[in-house]
């Protein structure tokens, strides 16, 4: 039985090598980009990414749905960043300055400028934070998504997006 | 106000997210890895819940390395000033709930000069569980080697860390072969240079508080060859090959 789900044949057939590489035909480099903003590290973000895809290989027997396995490497994506942070290497390359984000040549100067004020502001948040939002308004996901991304409560999402917010306005209004 | 706010953060994070370099070899490393783990999946138990204790208690392990076995022997560390627990052999049961009794405050920084005893492992109650049931705590094993044992956590995953001297030197992120509340069995390979190293088996709270639902530690030497548990011996003869 084949369908399609956002575009992407979903075959109930599909063994978990053939699902591996749709999955990362369709998602590799959003979930790279996503992991890479929640650790502000391409370099782990890329590592994390692949750990969560051999976990999705595992669970695949499991999920057997695209859309199941999307939300299982996004949480999987997020909780490994969140382990990831912890790891001293990460701790030690961001003391160093070196992220391993290419500069930036597509924006204009402002754009950049204030991008970059932004992006150093989020990473000062908190990391349930800095997920929130990141989920929010990079990932665009609902309420209710971002929850299951988090392993939190919808109340819990508000929470921590709304402090987001109030506190990157306060780290902006304090760099201006 | 909050509008223009959103509308900067979804600049910049568009900004950050293009900028993320991307290497072309991902779909290879995650297919070497997960070649690897073929052999595993047949591993998968689907087990009724009531026949899991029976089984954990019987001691069938679905994990089937090729050290595995239960730990539960006293076992001394070769650099370890030998000062309190006999060398003789303690069998323990798998599922007592025993901790380490010779490495006082499970402090890694205590290593090489902690002497490590039977270390039964964690007690399940059904809850939230992991356990490293291979290599056994104390034990000498090669360069790589393989970390076995059982989980029942949140969607299978869970961290194992390596530490020496306090310091986390490598982690391995894991799954079992089933999720809560299903009891699944595991394994990860490391590769570690001479040495003395705590391994720490752990589920992360979902509260975030860095606090640990589920975890077991052992403490193992790598480099020596494995062999009896005399470990002067052990390490004499480390030096001869």
């Amino acid at each position: 039985v084949t369908v399609t789900v956002e575009g992407i044949r979903v075959d109930a057939g599909w063994d978990a090598d053939e699902a591996v590489t749709e999955l990362y035909t369709a998602h590799y480099r959003g979930l790279v980009r996503l992991a890479a903003l929640l650790l502000r590290d391409s370099w782990a973000a890329e590592e994390v990414v692949q750990d969560a895809f051999v976990a999705t290989h595992s669970a695949w027997g499991r999920l057997r749905d695209e859309e199941k396995a999307l939300a299982y490497l996004r949480r999987t994506v997020v909780n490994r960043s969140r382990s990831a942070l912890r790891r001293r290497s990460v701790a030690e390359r961001h003391a160093r300055g070196d992220d391993g984000f290419l500069p930036s040549a597509e924006t204009g100067a402002l754009t950049r400028l204030d991008a970059d004020a932004v992006l150093v502001a989020l990473r000062g948040l908190p990391p349930r934070q800095r997920e929130a939002l990141v989920l929010r308004y990079w990932a665009d996901l609902p309420e209710a998504e971002v929850a299951e991304a988090m392993k939190v409560s919808k109340g819990s999402v508000k929470t921590h997006t709304s402090r987001g917010l109030a506190a990157l306005r306060t780290s902006l209004e304090t760099i201006r | 106000m909050n509008d223009e706010l959103e509308s900067r953060l979804r600049d910049a994070l568009r900004v950050g997210a293009e900028r993320t370099p991307i290497a072309g070899d991902g779909l290879q490393k995650i297919r070497s890895r997960t070649a690897g783990r073929r052999r595993h999946a047949r591993w998968r138990p689907t087990l009724a819940a009531g026949a899991l204790t029976a089984l954990v208690v019987a001691g069938v392990a679905a994990a089937v390395e090729r050290d595995h076995g239960d730990r539960g022997t006293d076992l001394v560390l070769p650099a370890a000033p030998v000062t309190t627990a006999p060398t003789a052999t303690a069998t323990a049961s798998p599922t007592a709930s025993t901790g380490p009794t010779g490495c006082p405050s499970m402090d890694p920084s205590l290593l090489p000069g902690c002497h490590v005893t039977a270390t039964g492992v964690p007690k399940d109650t059904g809850g939230e569980y992991i356990s490293i049931t291979s290599p056994q705590s104390g034990g000498v094993v090669h360069h790589t080697f393989t970390v076995s044992g059982r989980a029942r956590v949140f969607e299978s995953q869970f961290t194992v860390d390596v530490s020496q001297n306090g310091m986390v030197i490598k982690t391995a992120h894991v799954t079992a072969s089933a999720g809560a509340p299903e009891l699944g069995t595991w394994s990860t390979t490391f590769t570690l240079p001479d040495g003395n190293y705590r391994i720490d088996a752990y589920e992360l709270s979902p509260k975030g508080d860095g606090s640990k639902v589920a975890s077991d530690t052992v403490w193992i030497q790598a480099g020596s060859p494995p062999g009896p548990p005399q470990a002067t011996a052990a390490t004499s003869s480390a030096n001869a090959r």
